[in-house]
């Protein structure tokens, strides 16, 4: 590997992973605390059709397109979902289970029927993503930066920008949403908002690891974080710091770990990015200083036998 | 504490409506199931009332609709003759310790300054001065200790006196608790009441989901008997001495005798 190819190939590809991976996880942890991690499925999956639609009408995929269309797939969701519950008489986890599905199938579907959608998303995209065809044809040249970089650059910037600002009202929105109401701060508000900022991160990230996979980074990292803190601002930092580190070490598992048994080929980043996130969640459940399995039986064991 | 500002002036005739706390025609139903049925309250500066009744009454319903976290079908809630509007400030609620999710990454000093979050507003961040003033409310609680840990690692007394000094530190004018003595030890309760009396004795309004009628006359001013509709309501020696306080715990209820929490 010279340093020329590191440059076009693999810095823009690790740079979009871990964009993807930190803005998903961001927003993951308030989605794992609230209970909603679901949500995060139902909402990568139910935009697709409106990515493909974005496509399809824009004859290009370009950030603000895919966010227009995802947001319009996320509206015709939220509508059918709610004629789902008046109309069918369903719960509210049918209806979504309902919805999701058949719209993801209809992205799907729309997919295949088009062919104004080739050489820019193809359903292989939608399952490994597409992080190998992001690259920095002029390396140095700052005009040249991928598309994908900056769309997911600016997402991120807007998330964390929003979580700093609302820190207080996501905490007590979360914890308790009587005592957000009571105080004014319009917890269903807050509620939507977690919402479009999920659906915001889905589609950046959209990309990068396609729709399947986004779900491992919305709720692998802060389940890591949530072994390791009993504080919610390091929950969000820890959450961020083990998404980065499973961007980092997926990417360079795939792009390099075959070479290491002398094969040629390299594998699907963003399935060894999924997979290096389940391996830290496994660790961490079992290495946690107070909450991992392992150590948490030592401790009640000592705490057993020392006198309180 | 000091007075509240939002009393009405000295010298005033008071009218019911007038009153810190008005609930007028509350009507409240889950689905096609109605639990509240035209219910009418008031309660006064300074007073101390217990919300009594058997299970299903719809006692802790009528803390949530009061609050507007139950939709109510219809009624009014006015607050010092003004409807109700969250986020005024005017009420603070202590939910059950079942309704909260313990394992939250948060310490007993964290969810205290919650109540402060009205005050600090929104974007602003939670300062030193904060942090000190919920310290406080812990200390009042004797929660100062244990200021640092994981909510989850405090005992249900703890747990329920936590509650207590982040309504504490709301500063409200209105506190209204469902069931703040569940489960709790007889020292925590001892505490929980002498502060709920200070409250009240400050000129705030106290209402109270309770369960023991055993304590109903020795801690509270005023019941309020509920059963879907208002059986009875007034002073404690009132409700205490009719005859429907037994009639409506129905055969469980014997003269004199208390009924158990749960």
């Amino acid at each position: 590997m010279t340093l020329q190819e590191f440059l076009v190939l693999d810095l823009p590809a690790i740079l979009t992973a871990v964009l993807a991976c930190v803005a998903c996880s961001l927003v993951g942890s308030f989605l794992v605390l609230r209970r909603q991690a679901l949500l995060a499925d139902a909402v990568s999956h139910v935009v697709l059709p409106g990515i493909v639609g974005a496509v399809l009408v824009t004859g290009a995929l370009t950030g603000v397109a895919i966010m227009a269309g995802a947001l319009v797939a996320a509206l015709v969701a939220v509508a059918a979902i709610e004629l789902l519950r008046a109309c069918g008489r369903l719960e509210a986890g049918a209806a979504m289970g309902t919805v999701f599905t058949t719209m993801f199938a209809v992205g799907v579907a729309m997919l295949e029927w088009s062919d104004v959608a080739d050489g820019y998303i193809d359903a292989r995209h939608v399952v490994f993503g597409s992080l190998e065809t992001v690259l920095w044809m002029s390396p140095g040249d700052l005009t040249a930066v991928p598309r994908q970089i900056v769309t997911l650059a600016v997402v991120l910037a807007i998330l964390a920008g929003l979580c700093g600002c609302f820190h207080k009202e996501l905490a007590v929105s979360t914890f308790d949403p009587a005592l957000a109401a009571l105080l004014g701060f319009r917890p269903r508000l807050v509620a939507i908002a977690l919402v479009t900022a999920t659906g915001a991160a889905a589609v950046a990230a959209f990309e990068a690891v396609g729709s399947i996979l986004v779900i491992a980074m919305f709720v692998g990292p802060p389940c890591v974080a949530r072994m390791l803190t009993d504080r919610l601002s390091l929950q969000v930092w820890v959450s961020v710091l083990v998404a980065a580190v499973a961007a980092i070490v997926g990417y360079a598992l795939a792009a390099f770990g075959p070479g290491l048994y002398g094969s040629p080929n390299s594998l699907n980043a963003a399935g060894t990015i999924a997979v290096t996130v389940g391996i830290l969640q496994l660790l961490s459940m079992l290495f946690a200083p107070r909450y991992g399995a392992l150590l948490a039986t030592r401790r009640r064991q000592s705490s057993q036998s020392a006198t309180r | 504490m000091v007075g509240s500002e939002a009393v009405p002036p000295a010298g005033r005739a008071l009218s019911t409506t007038d009153l810190p706390l008005y609930v007028q025609g509350l009507n409240v139903a889950y689905g096609s199931r109605p639990v509240l049925w035209n219910v009418e309250f008031s309660a006064a500066a300074g007073s101390l009332t217990a919300v009594v009744g058997p299970n299903g009454a719809g006692k802790s319903t009528l803390l949530r609709a009061v609050i507007g976290q139950v939709p109510r079908l219809s009624g009014h809630v006015r607050v010092f003759g003004r409807q109700f509007e969250p986020g005024d400030g005017t009420v603070a609620y202590v939910p059950q310790q079942g309704v909260v999710d313990w394992e939250f990454p948060a310490s007993a000093l964290d969810v205290v300054a919650m109540g402060l979050y009205g005050d600090i507003g929104w974007f602003r961040p939670v300062r030193r001065r904060h942090r000190t003033r919920a310290l406080e409310m812990l200390d009042r609680v004797g929660l100062a200790d244990s200021a640092g840990r994981q909510i989850g690692q405090l005992s249900g007394g703890q747990r329920q006196r936590m509650f207590v000094a982040r309504a504490l530190a709301q500063d409200a004018e209105i506190y209204l608790l469902d069931e703040p003595l569940a489960g709790v030890d007889a020292v925590t309760e001892t505490r929980i009441m002498t502060i709920l009396r200070e409250l009240a004795d400050a000129g705030r309004t106290i209402v109270v989901v309770h369960h023991d009628l055993e304590t109903l006359q020795e801690y509270f001013t005023h019941a309020l008997l509920l059963n879907g509709r208002v059986v009875e309501a007034g002073p404690v020696g009132g409700v205490v001495a009719s005859a429907s306080l037994s009639r409506t715990y129905g055969r469980f209820a014997t003269a004199g005798a208390g009924i158990g929490a749960g």
